[in-house]
């Protein structure tokens, strides 16, 4: 996860503020925009531009370059909006669209780190003795992503973080859904193995 | 079902995708696996938070603002090419093209040549080059300003339509 990700902001714990929209509503929206309504645009930024902004903050690592990247790849996909065919939902081409984007973006900067190699997870709502013990298991689903080659990274990223189903992490990055399936399974294994190690901690302490 | 199967399948589950009736039986049977199935759900939609991270002040307006001048830029474009732009009729098109041909069948021809490759040496390499480089401008401009004719005739749909309308 990004430097700045890691450190947590007060907006970013208010980060459901983005309005969820159908399927429906998407397409009525898009029509609207291709029809020369531009102003319609706006509803699809405010209802993406949080997941748009945190994969920018996968590539970039700093939120002044992960808002710009999110701005660039709404106009992007503003300007190629008459290509969109409504074969997937908007969020899956949109997130492609933005994919493809930060991966050129990536090569060009060189001096970022590696792609998503800070993968992180937050502590949730767990009290400190549970948080301790729950720790390991999140400490080996980072690990396990981790050791991912990085093209794979993100797209177990895409699956864990961004809610994406196996198809469409596929579909965004390019590679195979078996592969995408089979990584995120190691990965689920891993967090299994580990949530049972800390368990059995837990158990032995509380004796 | 046995325990190693129920999480087999538990952990091969899609994101938003129901175990299947089975599995789901199984779950309600046993304590054990249902208390580890609801440890690794937690555990596995924890990250959710960080691709839903909120930018700080909403991208709207800069977006907004960003598409309004991109369309600003777009149409005056449009207007600076369509003022200065001259039709050229098919015939002139067709006599430029046979000027072209005449001129390539004619250079073996001239006198001009044997002159001019007494001061320019390698002439003779160079000249396959323009003449190629000359075709190549000349079809290049004519299928350049005639695509809708050419797209009529393969029948091939029209361009979609662009988010850049007036």
């Amino acid at each position: 996860m990004a430097e700045d990700a890691g450190k947590k902001q007060p907006n970013e714990k208010a980060a459901a503020s983005s309005r969820e929209i159908s399927r429906d509503e998407e397409r009525k929206i898009i029509e609207e925009v291709l029809a020369g309504k531009t102003d319609s645009y706006a509803a699809l930024v405010r209802a993406y531009e949080n997941r748009i902004f945190s994969l920018g903050l996968r590539f970039f690592r700093n939120r002044e370059d992960a808002r710009d990247f999110a701005q660039e790849v709404f106009v992007k996909a503003f300007e190629r909006l008459s290509a969109f065919r409504g074969e997937s939902r908007f969020s899956t081409w949109l997130m492609k669209v933005a994919y493809h984007h930060g991966i050129s973006a990536y090569r060009l900067r060189k001096d970022t780190e590696s792609l998503a190699g800070d993968f992180a997870l937050p502590a949730g709502e767990d009290g400190p003795e549970k948080l301790h013990a729950r720790g390991a298991a999140r400490e080996a689903l980072v690990k396990a992503v981790g050791r991912l080659p990085e093209r794979y990274r993100l797209c177990v990223d895409l699956y864990f973080s961004f809610g994406m189903t196996y198809e469409d992490a596929a579909a965004v990055t390019n590679i195979p859904v078996g592969t995408v399936k089979s990584h995120v399974f190691r990965a689920k294994q891993a967090l299994r193995a580990a949530l049972k190690d800390s368990d059995a901690e837990d158990f032995k302490s509380g004796m | 079902m046995e325990c190693e199967k129920f999480m087999q399948i538990f952990l091969e589950l899609d994101n938003g995708e129901a175990l299947p009736e089975g599995a789901a039986a199984h779950l309600e049977t046993c304590a054990r696996c249902a208390a580890e199935a609801r440890g690794l759900e937690e555990l596995m939609s924890s990250p959710r938070v960080w691709g839903n991270l909120a930018p700080g002040e909403s991208l709207v307006s800069g977006v907004m603002a960003r598409i309004v001048k991109g369309q600003a830029a777009w149409a005056a474009g449009k207007e600076f090419f369509s003022e200065n732009r001259r039709e050229l009729s098919l015939r002139n098109w067709v006599g430029t093209g046979l000027f072209i041909l005449l001129g390539m069948f004619l250079i073996p021809f001239s006198t001009i040549l044997p002159e001019l490759n007494r001061i320019i040496p390698g002439l003779r390499i160079a000249l396959p080059l323009v003449l190629g480089l000359v075709i190549t401008l000349y079809g290049a401009l004519f299928i350049g300003s005639h695509l809708n004719v050419f797209r009529r005739l393969l029948g091939a749909s029209p361009p979609p339509a662009s988010p850049f309308v007036e």
